[in-house]
């Protein structure tokens, strides 16, 4: 009887690792661990851009429309809970990826329109953060790409069979990832140029 | 309809292997400086190459030199990101490896910084070496010589970096037991085990409890469910089969003998990267 018991449990444990407990688990922590990634870069620009704002201000202070539009979207993106709980509901991703969607745009504007005052580009401190705003830029795309690595090894690992039934048992759903259009936005070159025209050419 | 499926099938083919035929592929990382584009001479690439040996020495970071002629359809950010993610410059946990990545054709240039080295070279220093040291050389035709400086430079700006010291003999990481190793273990297990829990409860309890145990074990050693699984049936079958009836030698090793090969990668007299992390920090620039 002890034997039987001891076999069933031996089955059970084994039974239950063949279904994918284990790799759901790890998977889920790896989306998990690369969201904080891409929350932890959002947010680094975000820091950024007060200083940045200044800067301009400082040289090209008339140009109101393009400095409000930046300070604006940033407050948008602020005011929205960037927890990593965001990935378990879609709608809210959604709204959180508008929302870096609207300030990726702003600033893009921003710094296209700092190309035309050569006093602010030739400012050392300007250089810096531009140089620092291009960085974190990369950054994001980069850990925006991990983080849909890992969401479709999750997702996949959710979905197979017999994982499907596993994942059904204690409630693991597939998590929301960035639409296709970010995907390409990734893959192409960025829109953004920070460099200074050629003078060569 | 079914012609017209093949037909579609037949010309989105194609379409499937460009997208990956596109990209520029990542050179095998064979020396700390690779040039494709013969640019550098012979005696340069050998100078840049044992600068950055001594550097790697003294201070254990690995920085590593790549010419290509172009990193075109993606931009260099891309392809660098993907060349470092397949490197793995830099020490592991550390995370202290740079890649100085020049795109000729292009007329672009990167410097992707480790992890660990985004607080030595913070994007802002990263564009002025890119800027003001290297750009400027290059627009000169002077490869090496913007290559060297910004080097040294970088080598200065890592030496302020408090950076755990090299290791004297950099000692490869085995894992505890190897596959093969742990494949006897398990099948020894399985015979004697399978044997007395064969008498003790009949063929099939004891090929359950015995195919149980060793898969838990083998599961507890690798961390792989899957490895676990395959084992834990493998012994099933093999003591349902043989261990009751003491006909244990019948077996013969078949088709588990997977991710034993060609994974040679570091020895031979190459280099390799140390397992180092990027996380897309650097700058870019053109001259």
């Amino acid at each position: 009887m002890h034997f039987k018991l001891l076999a069933l449990l031996a089955l059970a444990a084994s039974l239950l690792s063949g279904c994918g407990y284990n790799q759901i688990q790890t998977t889920d922590e790896q989306v998990n661990a690369a969201w904080s990634e891409v929350l932890n870069q959002y947010k680094r620009r975000a820091d950024l851009i007060p200083n940045l704002v200044q800067i301009v201000q400082g040289y090209a202070a008339h140009e109101k429309e393009v400095l409000t539009k930046v300070t604006e979207a940033r407050a948008n993106v602020a005011g929205l809970k960037a927890t990593p709980e965001l990935i378990n509901d879609p709608e809210a991703f959604a709204k959180f990826q508008a929302a870096q969607a609207q300030l990726s745009g702003a600033l893009a504007r921003l710094l296209a329109v700092a190309e035309n005052y050569p006093n602010l580009k030739a400012d050392a401190s300007f250089r810096d953060l531009q140089a620092q705003v291009e960085g974190t830029e990369n950054r994001i795309a980069v850990a925006r790409n991990r983080y849909i690595k890992a969401v479709q090894e999750y997702n996949v690992t959710v979905r197979v069979f017999p994982n499907n039934l596993t994942a059904m048992l204690f409630g693991y759903k597939t998590k929301a990832n960035f639409t296709v259009e970010d995907e390409k936005a990734i893959s192409a070159p960025p829109a953004i140029r920070f460099e200074t025209a050629p003078a060569a050419k | 309809m079914l012609r017209l499926f093949a037909a579609l099938w037949l010309a989105l083919l194609p379409l499937a292997g460009q997208c990956a035929a596109d990209l520029v592929a990542i050179p095998p990382l064979k020396a700390r400086v690779t040039d494709l584009t013969g640019t550098l001479s012979g005696d340069q690439a050998a100078a840049l190459e044992a600068d950055l040996a001594r550097f790697e020495e003294s201070r254990g970071s690995q920085i590593a030199i790549l010419l290509v002629p172009t990193t075109q359809p993606e931009a260099i950010e891309a392809y660098s990101i993907r060349v470092v993610e397949s490197w793995k410059l830099g020490r592991q946990g550390v995370d202290d490896g740079i890649l100085v990545l020049v795109a000729k054709n292009d007329r672009r240039l990167r410097i992707e910084v480790g992890r660990g080295l985004e607080g030595a070279v913070p994007d802002a220093v990263a564009k002025r070496i890119v800027a003001e040291m290297i750009g400027p050389r290059f627009k000169e035709g002077d490869f090496f010589g913007g290559l060297r400086a910004g080097v040294t430079k970088l080598q200065a700006v890592i030496g302020g970096e408090a950076l755990p010291p090299p290791q004297s003999a950099p000692e490869a990481v085995s894992p505890a037991m190897d596959l093969e190793t742990l494949f006897i273990v398990g099948m020894v297990i399985a015979t004697m085990l399978g044997a007395v829990m064969g008498r003790l409860l009949g063929r099939l309890g004891g090929s359950t409890v015995t195919s149980g145990v060793v898969g838990g074990l083998a599961w507890l050693v690798t961390g792989s469910a899957v490895a676990a699984l395959i084992g834990a049936i493998l012994v099933f079958i093999y003591v349902l089969a043989f261990a009751s009836t003491g006909r244990g030698s019948g077996w013969s090793s078949g088709g588990w003998r997977s991710g034993g090969g060609g994974w040679d990668s570091g020895s031979g007299g190459g280099w390799s990267g140390g397992g180092g992390d990027f996380g897309g920090g650097g700058a870019s620039g053109d001259w």
